[in-house]
């Protein structure tokens, strides 16, 4: 049941991203540990679990980020089933393939939203901001590895023998009577 | 024993396949909406209420630490600041003189004050993290009057535009957002054009004719136009102008009268009447 502990891990990190951080400029205003999560949760969670959660986000992500409903859904979808057609042939649940995973997939994302942005309204295109892009991964990489460990933690945490008896109680006295 | 998993291997399919018809259902429902569902303004609502009190707490931490810094040097820094109290005060005469002027005149003119909308004062509670959109949120919404589509302006001159409400909660479409765009006119000759946001913090002013007096540091405000602001509201000055042997216009580049990174409090213009609604 590692589902609601990642959704309530979601809404906070949403609220750091947007309330605390952007208070310190800077390169704390730049991290994206919630882009972790996702990453996390597509690569660890099974197929409807993990469609259901990334849905979810993108959801969550579209109310504070954006002016196009439905856009962050679309991407983290996509990006969902690209990882999970990729991860049986290349392993990608194992420790050296974190950082490449979080990394090409930032820029799948980014590269996704520019061109829909691009598409659905031309004459406003922005031009594509490489600088932005390559701090914005530089602190990924730092963060990836760490963040993966703590996500690793909760996940055991909470599907644990001991978790999993306090969330399903067993009930009292002889059931077979 | 193969029938059994033959069971099982559809009942699997129906389950993912329901799930992503589901799943498809909800995001084809939303894509392209410029206006909140109900979860949605829920869901703002909520976090909003999160990133308030994120907000709040991180403020004050802030300023504790930055009043702690800030008492390094200060005798230095009060006496500069006297001197420049005493030049302040002088030149404040010179304006209180100037203003009574004004008043008198304007008394002798018999012209009629126009009736200032009533406002709201807002404090930022969320930043949009993404690189292609500037939006903010804040904590005001809905029932406190705020409507799609009303301005937010500061001292300095216009922030943006409300972009979506909660009962408690709003989104704003910043000025710099590349898909922002407002009625402006060049203060001093009044020639009109439209301001767009390009992302980066500086405005482009476009549609402005090669015959027509622009040059570095003139002023770019509001020309009220399309009713969503007031008019004479600052917007920037002319950073750049330049003038392409092709075309028929100038390319001029403007340098916001705002600093969007150092926002916290803004106004909100209560109009009767959005003009999106």
């Amino acid at each position: 049941m590692p589902c609601p502990p990642f959704i309530v891990i979601a809404v906070l990190l949403l609220i750091l991203q947007t309330a605390v951080f952007p208070m310190f400029t800077g390169w704390l205003s730049r991290l994206d540990p919630l882009f972790v999560l996702l990453i996390f949760v597509s690569i660890r969670l099974d197929l409807y679990r993990g469609a259901i959660m990334v849905t979810f986000f993108g959801m969550l992500f579209d109310i504070f980020s954006g002016i196009y409903s439905g856009l962050h859904p679309v991407a983290y979808l996509f990006l969902f089933f690209l990882i999970k057609l990729l991860s049986k042939p290349l392993v990608l649940n194992e420790l050296p393939h974190q950082i490449p995973v979080v990394l090409s997939s930032y820029l799948f994302v980014t590269a996704f939203t520019y061109t829909m942005i691009s598409s659905l309204a031309p004459e406003t295109a922005t031009s594509w901001q490489w600088q932005e892009i390559i701090i914005r991964l530089i602190l990924l990489t730092i963060i990836t590895m760490p963040l993966f460990s703590i996500y690793d933690f909760v996940m055991d945490k909470f599907t644990s023998k001991k978790a999993l008896q306090i969330l399903i109680r067993p009930k009292k006295g002889n059931r077979f009577h | 024993m193969r029938r059994h998993s033959r069971i099982n291997t559809i009942k699997a399919y129906f389950i993912y396949g329901l799930i992503i018809t589901v799943l498809l259902i909800i995001i084809v429902s939303t894509v392209g909406r410029h206006r909140f569902n109900a979860p949605q303004k829920f869901g703002l609502d909520i976090i909003g209420r999160g990133q308030y009190v994120a907000t709040s707490i991180t403020s004050g931490i802030k300023t504790v630490w930055q009043n702690y810094i800030a008492l390094i040097g200060v005798h230095r820094e009060n006496k500069v600041l006297r001197n420049q109290l005493d030049e302040s005060t002088l030149t404040n005469q010179e304006y209180r003189e100037a203003v009574a002027e004004n008043i008198r005149l304007r008394k002798l003119l018999k012209l009629k004050e126009n009736l200032k909308p009533p406002t709201i004062t807002a404090q930022i509670i969320g930043r949009d993290p993404s690189i292609w959109f500037r939006t903010l949120t804040i904590d005001q919404g809905s029932s406190q009057g705020i409507k799609k589509g009303m301005p937010v302006v500061t001292v300095e001159g216009v922030v943006g535009q409300i972009l979506e409400t909660s009962p408690n909660t709003s989104k704003i479409l910043l000025a710099h957002d590349p898909n922002s765009a407002v009625d402006a006119l060049i203060q001093k000759n009044r020639v009109q054009g439209i301001l767009k946001g390009t992302g980066d913090q500086r405005y482009d002013l476009l549609y402005i004719l090669k015959n027509a007096d622009v040059e570095k540091g003139d002023l770019i405000v509001t020309s009220g136009l399309g009713g969503s602001f007031p008019k004479g509201v600052p917007l920037g000055t002319v950073s750049s102008v330049v003038k392409n042997r092709r075309g028929m216009f100038q390319q001029i580049e403007i340098t916001p009268a705002v600093n969007f990174n150092q926002l916290e409090y803004l106004i909100i213009i209560l109009r009767q009447d959005s003009l999106t609604d």
